[in-house]
């Protein structure tokens, strides 16, 4: 678990920060409320971890973020508000082929994503492609770019970078792609890193290697991370605040021991449950939730936990949404049990 | 919360969870409406086909010598006074000019011919059993109707194409089912055993598919002797289209094989003890059943026009078949196409019949992978 | 590398000689030869025919050798650089099958150019203004322009011609014909050429604009291209760098197959509008049995095709890194 208390106690300016924001998908089936009222916020040089099941609308809010929600998704209302040092930019206001938008991409806020093999182009050598970026918001001259991505592929630890920064992405391993990626998405130096499941396709011995050097490169770059995964034990291991997210909604919030050892929120208490331990009796069923996630499609005016929640109360809980209310300093919770009776 | 809910309680989102493979094809195909058309359009022309001799107002040799090459007639309901009446066609006189020995056809407005519906004409047999005169409509002696004009000899053309729909749709039809044959069986043991079979195999085919097709069946169309009787010319044609064409149903097969050759149920099948025959009938066919549909279904046009072509240039069917083809090589000459303009119309019902197997093989292919978003 | 393509150049051998032999057998098919066509040509001119003539000239041909000779004999001519005798016409197939084999491959090239210059910026423009009136345009376009057979095209677009009252058929004018080349004669076969160009493309376009819509967008939805929007770069560039270039490969890798397509469909079209080209010779050939003509004119169609394949095989080893390395393992 993360704990620095000489940072604890450095004032932390708010980096990014999310209020309300929804991302709709207009289908033929209907509207898909994907990001549904979604509010977070990330200070400078911290880690944000979003955790949640498949589904629930994490990567589309990465995308909204950074306004790449493919139609025909649409960032229908909120603010994504993003501290440029002079200025603060509410993204959410941008058009999403404009040229600022594409000022910050890459640039402020750069993404990682989940699956390196398709995630690279194939027919263009990764060098390439780590330049494209370079080019784009540093340098005009080739020469300079190409050193700066052979620093950048040094630094992420791959082995004779004059050879491979030639080559293409089916010639390197896994774990190089996945190297190569955050080489890509660190070349301009962002403020904030979005990365999205980055070690779920990755073995796990692998997965180890890159969470280390991704949390190396945090320290040196001085960068804000939105880290975004399912894994528990990843958000323990390396977040400082976590958001707990659910149909499109964000659930419960705080730090990662408000979390971890004061769960508030019954999604977060059974998700918590569900991991196996080392300690706990080998003979004992491993608890887990009823039902499945449901998609969020002709949505009703309920609390979206209500068909699974054994803490479901009729008559409350299925009459209306409830709201993030914050119960003690910095840890917030959507649900009816925590308010106060009307 | 209840656990079984009533068929009619299920929302949208759980009925598309709950439907079988071929319910989602069905429902993603109905969206298609181009489909739908090209569907319904295909339909009405083969029951015009079956039902040609009924439909038509003649016989396909009845020849009507006073009227060679006539202009297509059009149909009135309003006469030379300006009333309605039943629909009619004007009655024709020719003559012959005195010059050019040509046969004139001028309108006669005085004499009108009401067109009878269930009429009697010439006789026929319907499925060649039993013996009939009746004729969805026609007109009273000595009028007569060309809808669509007639050929040089004074052939009524509309009967003509109607019967000749009978040819052209059935050649499509039994030449792909022949190319399907031998297609899926050498695409299905070159994919499944691969190996020398394999190579062997695809070596045939793609020599198959860089040889020029037309002039190879020009060239194959040209051995086949002149005195076989229309049956053999029919079946040496179809022959001939789909040796050529079963290539590329092959080579859709053998990909498909050998995609799922590799996946895990098949090993599975594999490892209980099942034996390779089965394994290709039960677990595999039925996977790309879809696909071969939409693959056959779009082969029949490509044979409809390469019929055609044949026919047109005098090398496939020949008198007295009648295919649109056969039909068309009235229309070689390009002054006389200038002028006879309708000896073209069958070349329509040629294009509207590709077209309308394209939007149904279209729909098809949308339809056939119902998991893609 | 090397031996990758030293392989195909080993196929492209092989094939041109299997096609050579089935050229060959295909003319044998039909059952008797050209004297018995011959005869019948005579019969029908009313003039007296003798049987010892027919075995006379037959000796002379060679054509009452077995089949397998006459095909070596012919085969090793070729490769000499003589590809036999016209029956017909009476004289050494060389002389007539040379201007019209220039012919032929000018307008199958200008045609398959035509068609991809053509088919991919429409493919793009589809693919990335998916259900817009240009694309609903285009698609029905391109609909009636693969029902059409192309001999209806041709006979169409003549009759439009005609009434508007402009010569047409042909490559040349009358003036042309005979003449020796000159640059004029150049520019009257241009002024001549885009009627059987335009009608030839026709097909070739609107099978090749579908695949290319479908191909594209197959990649546009591919996380590559999410990547590289997120890195900053604009529509435009990221467009035709990324989903565009790996669309690009399966068109390319069908030219091979493109050029078949072109060659024979142009057959039809050059017997209808009459042009001097292979084709309404070939067609001729067949008919009266004028066996080396006939063989000749197939194996030149066949080698056409065949250096087609080859070349879309060179272009899609450079346009995709992925298959240049595993060419080097074969």
């Amino acid at each position: 678990m993360v704990d620095h208390p000489q940072e604890a106690a450095k004032p932390r300016h708010s980096l990014l920060e999310l209020k309300e924001l929804k991302t709709y998908f207009y289908v033929n089936e209907g509207v898909l409320k994907a990001v549904d009222g979604v509010s977070l916020s990330v200070d400078e040089e911290e880690t944000l971890g979003l955790i949640g099941e498949s589904g629930c609308g994490k990567s589309v809010t990465a995308h909204s973020i950074l306004r790449i929600v493919p139609p025909p998704g649409k960032v229908v209302s909120g603010e994504i508000k993003l501290n440029l040092g002079d200025r603060i930019e509410d993204l959410a206001k941008l058009s999403a082929s404009g040229n600022e938008i594409r000022s910050i991409r890459g640039k402020s806020i750069s993404m990682v994503f989940q699956e390196p093999m398709t995630s690279l182009s194939p027919v263009h050598s990764i060098g390439d492609q780590i330049r494209e970026a370079i080019l784009l918001h540093q340098t005009n001259d080739k020469r300079e770019a190409q050193k700066i991505a052979l620093d950048m592929l040094d630094r992420v630890g791959i082995a004779n970078p004059q050879q491979r920064i030639k080559e293409y992405p089916h010639q390197l391993s896994g774990g190089m792609r996945q190297r190569a990626m955050i080489a890509m998405a660190l070349s301009c130096h962002p403020k904030l890193l979005i990365a999205d499941e980055p070690t779920t396709a990755l073995d796990v011995t692998v997965q180890a290697q890159i969470l280390e050097l991704i949390q190396e490169l945090q320290q040196q770059f001085h960068m804000a991370m939105l880290y975004i995964t399912h894994d528990l034990g990843v958000i323990a291991d390396i977040c400082h605040c976590v958001s707990v997210m659910y149909l499109g909604k964000i659930v419960e919030s705080g730090s990662v021991r408000d979390i971890f050892y004061r769960p508030l929120h019954p999604y977060t208490i059974r998700l918590l449950a569900s991991r196996p331990t080392v300690k706990k009796n080998p003979s004992i069923r491993l608890e887990s939730i009823v039902g499945n996630v449901p998609i969020p499609l002709d949505t009703r005016p309920q609390c979206g936990f209500f068909e699974r929640c054994p803490e479901a109360m009729a008559g409350r809980c299925n009459e209306s949404v409830p709201e993030l209310i914050e119960q003690e300093k910095g840890h917030s919770v959507r649900c009816f049990l925590y308010e106060k009776a009307r | 919360m209840s656990k079984f809910s009533k068929r009619s309680d299920l929302t949208a989102e759980e009925k598309y969870y709950l439907a079988s493979q071929w319910q989602l094809m069905w429902f993603k195909f109905r969206r298609h409406r181009l489909a739908i058309i090209g569907g319904s359009i295909l339909a009405i022309m083969y029951l015009m086909a079956i039902f040609a001799d009924f439909l038509s107002p003649y016989t396909p040799d009845q020849t009507f010598t006073k009227y060679p090459f006539h202009k297509p007639m059009p149909i009135h309901i309003i006469d030379s006074e300006g009333k309605l009446q039943r629909p009619f066609i004007y009655s024709t006189v020719s003559k012959r000019d005195a010059i050019t020995l040509e046969l004139i056809h001028t309108v006669d407005k005085n004499v009108r011919y009401p067109i009878g519906f269930f009429a009697h004409s010439e006789p026929y047999k319907i499925f060649g059993l039993i013996e009939t005169d009746v004729h969805l409509f026609s007109v009273a002696k000595p009028g007569v109707i060309f809808l669509f004009g007639t050929d040089d000899i004074g052939r009524d053309l509309f009967t003509r194409i109607l019967y000749a729909a009978r040819l052209s749709l059935s050649i499509g039809l039994v030449g792909v089912s022949l190319s399907f044959l031998i297609g899926m069986t050498l695409g299905g043991i070159s994919g499944y055993f691969g190996g020398v079979v394999d190579t062997v195999v695809q070596r045939v085919i793609e020599f198959l598919i860089t040889i020029p097709t037309i002039p190879l069946w020009l060239a194959l169309s040209a051995a086949l002797p002149r005195d076989w009787s229309v049956v053999r010319i029919y079946f040496g044609i179809v022959v001939i289209l789909s040796l050529v064409g079963w290539g590329g149903l092959a080579r859709v097969v053998r990909g498909k094989i050998l995609e799922l050759r590799e996946q895990d149920y098949v090993l599975a099948a594999r490892v209980a003890g099942v034996n390779d025959g089965t394994i290709i009938r039960v677990h595999m066919i039925p996977n790309f059943a879809s696909y071969l549909i939409v693959h056959i279904t779009l082969a029949i046009p490509d044979m409809i026009l390469a019929e055609t072509a044949l026919s047109f240039l005098g090398l496939g069917l020949r008198s007295p078949a009648i295919s649109w083809g056969v039909l068309l090589q009235k229309a070689q000459n390009i002054h006389s196409v200038a002028i006879y303009w309708w000896t073209i119309i069958p070349a329509l019902f040629v294009v509207i019949a590709v077209l309308a197997f394209n939007f149904l093989g279209d729909g098809l292919r949308d339809a056939a992978d119902p998991y893609k978003q | 590398m090397l031996s990758y393509f030293a392989r195909r150049v080993l196929y492209m051998i092989i094939t041109v000689f299997v096609s050579s032999i089935v050229a060959f057998t295909v003319i044998q098919l039909p059952a008797g030869d050209f004297v018995d066509s011959l005869a019948k040509q005579y019969a029908m001119t009313g003039r007296k025919v003798d049987e010892s003539l027919l075995r006379n000239l037959r000796e002379q041909f060679g054509l009452n050798r077995p089949a397998y000779i006459q095909y070596l004999r012919w085969a090793g001519n070729v490769l000499k650089g003589n590809p036999g005798w016209s029956f017909q016409s009476q004289r050494p197939v060389s002389e007539l099958i040379g201007e019209r084999i220039l012919l032929t491959s000018t307008i199958s090239i200008i045609t398959l150019l035509i068609v991809y210059v053509i088919a991919i910026p429409i493919g793009i423009y589809t693919a990335t203004h998916q259900y817009s009136i240009g694309d609903y345009l285009f698609t029905f376009l391109g609909f009636i322009g693969l029902a059409t057979p192309s001999f209806l095209l041709a006979l169409i677009l003549m009759v439009i011609i005609l009434n508007a009252g402009l010569s047409v058929g042909g490559l040349f004018s009358p003036d042309f014909m005979r003449a020796d080349w000159s640059f004029a004669k150049l520019v009257d076969l241009l002024k001549h050429l885009p009627l059987p160009v335009i009608i030839i493309a026709s097909a070739g376009t609107a099978g090749l604009i579908r695949v290319m819509r479908a191909s594209l967008l197959d990649e546009l939805g591919k996380q590559y291209v999410i990547t590289a929007r997120s890195k900053g770069v604009n529509e435009m560039k990221l467009l035709f760098k990324y989903p565009v270039r790996v669309a690009l490969n399966p068109i390319v890798s069908t030219i091979g197959w493109e050029l078949p397509a072109i060659v024979s469909g142009g057959v039809i079209v050059e017997m209808v509008l009459n042009l001097p080209t292979t084709g309404p010779m070939l067609f001729n050939a067949l008919l009266t049995e004028d066996m080396f003509l006939a063989s000749s004119l197939l194996l030149f169609l066949s080698v056409l095709t065949v250096i087609g394949t080859f070349i879309s095989d060179i272009l899609l080893v450079m346009l995709d890194p992925r298959i240049r390395f595993t060419a080097r393992e074969t």
